[in-house]
């Protein structure tokens, strides 16, 4: 409509346009984003994606390469050393085994491959970095002469995991339990309660976790807890898809907040 | 047994037919839908945040988010694909308006009382201002009524077409033009008040 007449014949003091200005420069925090997308079970943040999916197809180089690897391994496993290396920014020339559940401070180590005498060139990991079990861990080239350039700074993941590997993690589970594997999910969760001693996501985690849980037949255990779950937070949304599982009698019925009740997520954990 | 989401929260871009939360939560959701409501957030993220907070919703700015894209993707079968936006600005103004309505507080903030803002940055007096603008902001918004704010925040911030607002918020383009007027009208007074 003529360019909405002229967006209204425009004009406005700069007080007021540096009033727009101001509003339009907010931005909802980013740690808001990354929860909606775990509350809305939709999206997995950048490599970590693909890699998750069992380092699927479009994995290339260093991934494709360690998606053969990790055809042995489990599941759980897989994930766990997709995150490792995903912190890296996938330009190692290593991949590095990482105990994420051990949460013990790890300093970030500079490798500098070595020339022996002989020429062959050594990776000049530490011992204490122990490559993943049948990968190839030599520098990219063997034959080249080490250059200043060539010293590869190895960022060995941060000691804590973050609030992104907690997500990364929660997502797996998400995606293994939409993809029907139950049991791959409730590894993933457990491993989840392991490493996270004060998780930010620990309703989503319980919620999925029930949901798992009843989907592998452990009917009983997941109708308790389901029970519980929606005791304690009746408004929450993660309740919701836990009503059916509850499978609350008649005469009980859902513990209500009154008739304005509505659903409420909840806030994560501090 | 919660009840599942009121029909009055459905914008008119949403063709009704109200479905449960339940329902959409609890069943997986389709691969195209997913990809859909990926998009969905990836585009719209920011802009519901800004209609959110700039309509009163701080403390509880995570939960309305959840709240309105929840709120879409369990009516997505029935949202048009492109009119996701309009559809997504009807139920933040819903959920904005509920919200402050629970709080029952017509939001008095002070400048400490920003926490969505970067405590950290490369420059305090750059900080500095922008906190005073948002205050600012705030205090002018907020003394508005709801309904000239939003047409306000939706014309002139997020740059929406006067037909969209009308669509958005089920009411007709010469109440939206006549809205926008009168909100200029309020803001260039609060401004020279405060002068």
């Amino acid at each position: 409509m003529e360019d909405d007449f002229k967006r209204l014949s425009e004009v406005g003091s700069p007080e007021e346009k540096a009033l727009i200005a101001a509003a339009r420069a907010y931005q909802p925090p980013d740690l808001h984003q990354q929860r909606l997308f775990v509350a809305l079970g939709v999206g997995v943040s950048g490599g970590l994606a693909a890699a998750s999916v069992a380092g699927s197809a479009q994995a290339t180089g260093l991934f494709a390469k360690l998606g053969a690897t990790l055809s042995g391994l489990s599941a759980a496993g897989k994930v766990l050393v997709v995150v490792g290396v995903a912190a890296v920014g996938g330009t190692s020339a290593y991949a590095v085994k990482h105990e994420l559940d051990s949460q013990r401070a790890t300093p970030s180590v500079v490798v500098r491959p070595t020339i022996a005498r002989n020429g062959q060139v050594s990776s000049g990991l530490p011992a204490n970095l122990v490559p993943v079990a049948g990968l190839d861990v030599s520098p990219v080239s063997s034959t080249a002469v080490p250059s200043p350039a060539a010293t590869q700074k190895i960022a060995t993941p941060s000691p804590i995991p973050s609030f992104k590997d907690e997500l990364g993690l929660i997502q797996a589970a998400q995606i293994k339990f939409q993809q029907g594997d139950p049991t791959a999910t409730l590894a993933l969760l457990e491993r989840h309660q392991r490493m996270f001693a004060h998780p930010k996501l620990a309703l989503e985690a319980q919620s999925l976790r029930i949901r798992a849980l009843d989907a592998a037949g452990q009917k009983l255990a997941a109708q308790s807890e389901a029970r519980a779950f929606v005791t304690r937070y009746p408004r929450s949304l993660l309740a919701q898809p836990l009503l059916t599982i509850a499978h609350f009698p008649k005469a009980q019925s859902t513990p209500s907040t009154g008739p304005a009740a509505s659903p409420t997520p909840l806030k994560a954990p501090q | 047994m919660i009840k599942s989401w009121p029909a009055s929260d459905v914008p008119s871009g949403g063709r009704a037919a109200p479905e449960n939360h339940e329902q959409a939560l609890g069943q997986s959701v389709a691969l195209n839908d997913q990809v859909r409501l990926r998009r969905a957030v990836e585009q719209h993220f920011g802009f519901v945040g800004r209609l959110l907070r700039h309509s009163g919703v701080f403390e509880d700015l995570d939960d309305a988010l959840q709240q309105v894209f929840i709120t879409l993707m369990a009516k997505l079968q029935h949202v048009q694909p492109g009119k996701e936006r309009a559809f997504l600005a009807g139920c933040a103004v819903h959920i904005a308006a509920r919200s402050r309505r629970a709080r029952g507080v017509r939001s008095q903030r002070f400048e400490s009382e920003f926490p969505e803002l970067p405590q950290k940055g490369p420059d305090p007096e750059e900080r500095m201002q922008s906190r005073e603008e948002l205050s600012q902001l705030d205090l002018v918004l907020l003394s508005m009524d709801e309904s000239l704010r939003t047409v306000f925040l939706l014309f002139e911030v997020e740059e929406f077409t006067m037909a969209e607002i009308a669509e958005s918020l089920a009411i007709a383009p010469g109440t939206v033009a006549s809205r926008i007027r009168r909100a200029r009208e309020i803001i260039q007074e609060s401004l020279a008040h405060g002068r």
